[in-house]
C-alpha cells in the first residue's frame, strides 16, 4: 500500500488492521518513518490513540499495595527509573470522525 | 547562505550601538539547541523563570562583529525544547505564546530553529508550523555526522530552497561555525520578514491540517535527504534483526535469561557459603554467649532470638549477594534495551496462542512481585482480559520464590543450580501459556485482543549509575519487605513451636518441636503431598508458612531445623544435609523426584496472602477463591505427575 492524501488515516488504517510497528507502517503507507511517528504522535495527543509507556519494574505511580510501599506510592523507588529505555505501548482508542 | 560581511540595518535598528535584537533559539529536545546556544553565549548567559510562569528560559547577550567591527547587539533566548507549536506542556505554551504573541516587543524579531539531520522528519513538523508565520527564521542544522554515520545525507541546499528560508549547517560544539550563522542571521534581518506558507485545509476534516504539514513535510523529506540503504540501518537496527525475529527471538531471550542465572548462582555461591558459615558459626555463638551472659542461656528467650531470628534473618542475608547481582544483571539488559526486546518476544507468544497480547505487561511485572502485577492488570480495556490475566499472575516466578529455587537448587544438584533456576522460570512461562490456553479454551472463547504497535527504544550502553541506583533500589524493596516478613513468620512459627500438640508430653515452651502445635498441623497435612514424594512435615511446614509469603520459606526450614538440633559451626551446609535426609526418606529414596516436585508445587500454588489480597480488592472474592483452587490444584497435579513419572524414570 502507498501513501493515501490523508497520512493521518493511512497510518490509522494500518494500526487498525493490526500492523505492529512503525517501521512497518512507513513501509505500508510509503510515508517516511519519522512522519509516522509523528503522526502517531498527533492520534495520541488528539485522543485517537493512547499511549502507555511499558516497564519491566514496578508500575510508575506504585501499586499502593506494596508491602514495601506507603502511602499507594511505591516502596521500591524503581518506579521512576522503571520505565526508562522501555519501549512505548500504544494502544487504539475510540476515533472519534 | 551569506556570512559576517556587511553593514547590519533593519527597521529595529541593531547597527553599531543601536538597540538590540531578540534572536530566539527553537527546536525539539535533544537536538543540540542548549549546546549551541552555550556556545553563541560564551559565560555571559543567565538562568531564570520567564516573567508570570516558572518556565526556565536561558538569556543571554550575544555581541557578534559585522564587517565593519561594529557589534551586533543580540539577545539570545533559549526557549524550552518544543516539539511543536501545539503546546502539551508549559514548556511548550511559553514557546507558542511567545512567537505567536502579536506584540512585537515581545515576539522575537529572529527565530533560529534547531534541527536534528539525524531525525529530519519530526524537526520539520515545528518548521511547518513556524512557515505558517510571517517570521524572519534562519533553520541551523545539527548532527549531521551522526546522520552521515547513519547513511543520511542532508541537502543544506536543497532544504533552504524547500523551506525558503536561510538553511545553516552548524556543529555547535565548534565555534567556527557559529560565526556563519550570525552573518546569516544578520543577513536576515536587513530583509522583510518572508511571506507565510500557505497552509489551506478542510476545517472539517479533523485530520485535514495536521495531513497538510505531514505531506509538505513527507515532500520536504523525499527531495533533500538521501539514504545509503546498508549503512542507514543502525546497530539497533542490525541487532533486532535477530533480537525479535519470531524463532531466534525468543531462543535468545531463553539464553541470555539461562545465562543471567549461571552467572548468578556460579558467581555468588562462594559468597553465600561464607556468609551461611558466619550466621551458623560466629554470629549464633556471640549470641548465644551474650545470651548466656545476661542469664537467659538455654532458654525459650535463647530458641527465638538465636534458632528464630538470627537463623532466619541470617539466612535471609546469605541470599544477599545472590539477589544483587540477579538485581543488577537485570537492570543492566534493562538500560541496555534489551527487555523492551523481550517484551516483543513475549507478546508475539502470547498472540501466538490467542492470549490478549497486552497483558503481558502485568506478567512480566510479576517476575519481580505478583502483588503490584495484580494491580498493573488495570491497563487491560476489558473486564475479562483483567480477570484472565490476574489469575495467570500467580504463575509467573516472583523474585521471592528465586531465593528457595536457588537454596534447593545449590542443594541437591550443586553446580546444575543456575540450570534448575533458569529450568524453573521455563515452566513459569510454560504454566502461564498453559493454564491461560486451558482457560481462554474454556472460560473466555469470545475475548478479542487488542491491536498494538511497539516503539522500541535504541540500544545503547547502561550507565553505571543508572544501573547501580536500580539495584539498589530492588535490593533494599528486597530486603525491607522479606525482612519484615521473616520476623513476623518467624515470631508466629517460634509460638506454634512452643505449644504443645494435644496428647503430647511437653508443655508450653518446653517442648520438642516435633510434639508441638506446629509440627502437628504440617503432619496433618503431610500425606496430601505423599503422592508427591514430599510428605514430610518439615515440607508441609515450609509449604504452610510459603502461603503467608515465599520469603518465609527458607528462614522457616533454618529455624525447625536449628531447633530440632543446633547447627554444628564445624558442619557447614547442616540444612541442606538435613534435607536431604528428610526427602529421601519422605520420597522412598527417589530424592531427585520427590525435589522437583516440591520445586514445581512451590512454584505454582498460591503466591502469598498478599496477592490474595490484591486479587480481592482487583477481581472480587469470587475470582480470588477461583485463582487459589486453580494454582492449588494445577500445583497438586503438577507435583504428582513430576514425582510419579520421575519415579518411573529413576
Amino acid at each position: 500500500m502507498r501513501a493515501t492524501t490523508s497520512p493521518t488515516r493511512a497510518v490509522l488504517e494500518q494500526l487498525e488492521s493490526g500492523v505492529d510497528s512503525l517501521h512497518e507502517i512507513a513501509q505500508l503507507t510509503g510515508l517516511d518513518k519519522g512522519v509516522v511517528s509523528l503522526a502517531v504522535d498527533r492520534l495520541v495527543a488528539a485522543g485517537h490513540l493512547h499511549a502507555e509507556r511499558l516497564a519491566f519494574g514496578c508500575p510508575d505511580d506504585g501499586c499502593g499495595t506494596c508491602p514495601s510501599g506507603k502511602g499507594g506510592r511505591a516502596g521500591c523507588r524503581a518506579a521512576r527509573g522503571a520505565t526508562q529505555g522501555a519501549p512505548v505501548l500504544i494502544r487504539l482508542g475510540p476515533v472519534r470522525r | 547562505m551569506s556570512s559576517c560581511h556587511q553593514t547590519v540595518s533593519t527597521s529595529t535598528g541593531i547597527c553599531g550601538d543601536a538597540a538590540t535584537v531578540t534572536v530566539a533559539l527553537v527546536g525539539n529536545a535533544n537536538v543540540g539547541k542548549s549546546t549551541l546556544f552555550n556556545q553563541l553565549s560564551g559565560a555571559r548567559q543567565q538562568l531564570g523563570n520567564w516573567p508570570g510562569t516558572t518556565v526556565e528560559v536561558g538569556r543571554a547577550e550575544w555581541r557578534p562583529c559585522d564587517v565593519h567591527g561594529h557589534e551586533l547587539p543580540i539577545t539570545m533566548l533559549d526557549l524550552p525544547g518544543a516539539a511543536s507549536l501545539n503546546a502539551a506542556s508549559p514548556d511548550e505554551q511559553l514557546t507558542r505564546d511567545l512567537l505567536l504573541s502579536t506584540d512585537d516587543t515581545t515576539r522575537p524579531e529572529v527565530v533560529v530553529a534547531v534541527v536534528d539531520a539525524s531525525n529530519l522528519a519530526r524537526c520539520l513538523y515545528l518548521i511547518a508550523q513556524l512557515r505558517e508565520l510571517q517570521q524572519r527564521l534562519v533553520v541551523a542544522v545539527t548532527m549531521l555526522d551522526v546522520a552521515a554515520r547513519r547513511g543520511i545525507s542532508v541537502d543544506a541546499g536543497l532544504l533552504e530552497r524547500h523551506l525558503g528560508v536561510p538553511v545553516v549547517a552548524v556543529d555547535p560544539r565548534h565555534r567556527g561555525t557559529t560565526s556563519t550563522l550570525a552573518g546569516v542571521i544578520a543577513s536576515t534581518l536587513t530583509d522583510p520578514p518572508p511571506a507565510a506558507r500557505p497552509h489551506d485545509f478542510d476545517p472539517i476534516d479533523p485530520f485535514a491540517e495536521d495531513d497538510e504539514r505531514f505531506t509538505w513535510v513527507q515532500a520536504a523529506m523525499g527531495a533533500v535527504r538521501t539514504r545509503d540503504t546498508y549503512s542507514s540501518l543502525t546497530w539497533t537496527d542490525r541487532i533486532d534483526r535477530v533480537a525479535t525475529a519470531p524463532v531466534v527471538g525468543p531462543l535468545l531471550f531463553l539464553a541470555i535469561m539461562w545465562l543471567v542465572f549461571q552467572i548468578t548462582t556460579v558467581v555468588a555461591a562462594p559468597l553465600q557459603d561464607a556468609l551461611g558459615s558466619l550466621v551458623a558459626g560466629p554470629v549464633s555463638d556471640a549470641s548465644r554467649a551474650a545470651l548466656t551472659t545476661i542469664g537467659l542461656g538455654g532458654t525459650a528467650i535463647e530458641g527465638f532470638l538465636v534458632d528464630g531470628l538470627v537463623a532466619g534473618v541470617g539466612m535471609l542475608l546469605t541470599f544477599v549477594p545472590l539477589m544483587t547481582l540477579m538485581f543488577l544483571l537485570l537492570a543492566v539488559l534493562e538500560t541496555s534495551g534489551y527487555l523492551a526486546r523481550a517484551a516483543v518476544v513475549t507478546d508475539r507468544a502470547m498472540r501466538a496462542i490467542g492470549l490478549p497480547g497486552r497483558a503481558f505487561l502485568p506478567l512480566i511485572v510479576g517476575f519481580g512481585c505478583n502483588v503490584p502485577a495484580i494491580s498493573a492488570t488495570r491497563v487491560l480495556p476489558d473486564a475479562r482480559q483483567r480477570v484472565l490475566t490476574s489469575l495467570l499472575v500467580p504463575f509467573t516466578a516472583c523474585s521471592a520464590r528465586l531465593t528457595v529455587f536457588v537454596l534447593v537448587g545449590a542443594t541437591f544438584f550443586g553446580s546444575q543450580a543456575g540450570n534448575v533456576v533458569f529450568g524453573m522460570y521455563v515452566l513459569s512461562i510454560a504454566l502461564v501459556i498453559g493454564v491461560g490456553f486451558v482457560l481462554r479454551s474454556t472460560l473466555w472463547r469470545s475475548m478479542g485482543a487488542d491491536a498494538l504497535v511497539i516503539d522500541l527504544p535504541a540500544y545503547h550502553l547502561p550507565m553505571p549509575r543508572q544501573v547501580a541506583l536500580m539495584t539498589w533500589a530492588r535490593v533494599q524493596a528486597f530486603l525491607r519487605t522479606a525482612g519484615g516478613i521473616i520476623v513476623v513468620t518467624v515470631a508466629a512459627v517460634w509460638m506454634l513451636s512452643a505449644i504443645p500438640a494435644p496428647g503430647s508430653s511437653g508443655s508450653l515452651a518446653d517442648v520438642p518441636v516435633e510434639d508441638s502445635l506446629f509440627a502437628a498441623t504440617a503432619e496433618a497435612i503431610a500425606p496430601v503431598f505423599v503422592p508427591a514424594g514430599f510428605g514430610d512435615w518439615h515440607a508441609t511446614s515450609a509449604l504452610m508458612v510459603g502461603f503467608v509469603a515465599k520469603e518465609a520459606v527458607i528462614s522457616s526450614w533454618a529455624q525447625t531445623y536449628a531447633s530440632q538440633e543446633p547447627p554444628d559451626p564445624s558442619a557447614p551446609g547442616e540444612l541442606g544435609q538435613q534435607l536431604r535426609a528428610d526427602f529421601a526418606e519422605s520420597s522412598g529414596g527417589h530424592t531427585t523426584a520427590a525435589v522437583c516436585a516440591f520445586l514445581t508445587f512451590l512454584l505454582a500454588y498460591t503466591p502469598c496472602v498478599a496477592t490474595l489480597a490484591a486479587l480481592n480488592r482487583e477481581v472480587g472474592r469470587g475470582w480470588m477463591l477461583s485463582s487459589i483452587a486453580i494454582s492449588m490444584s494445577t500445583a497438586w497435579l503438577l507435583a504428582v505427575a513430576v514425582f510419579q513419572v520421575g519415579r518411573l524414570v529413576s
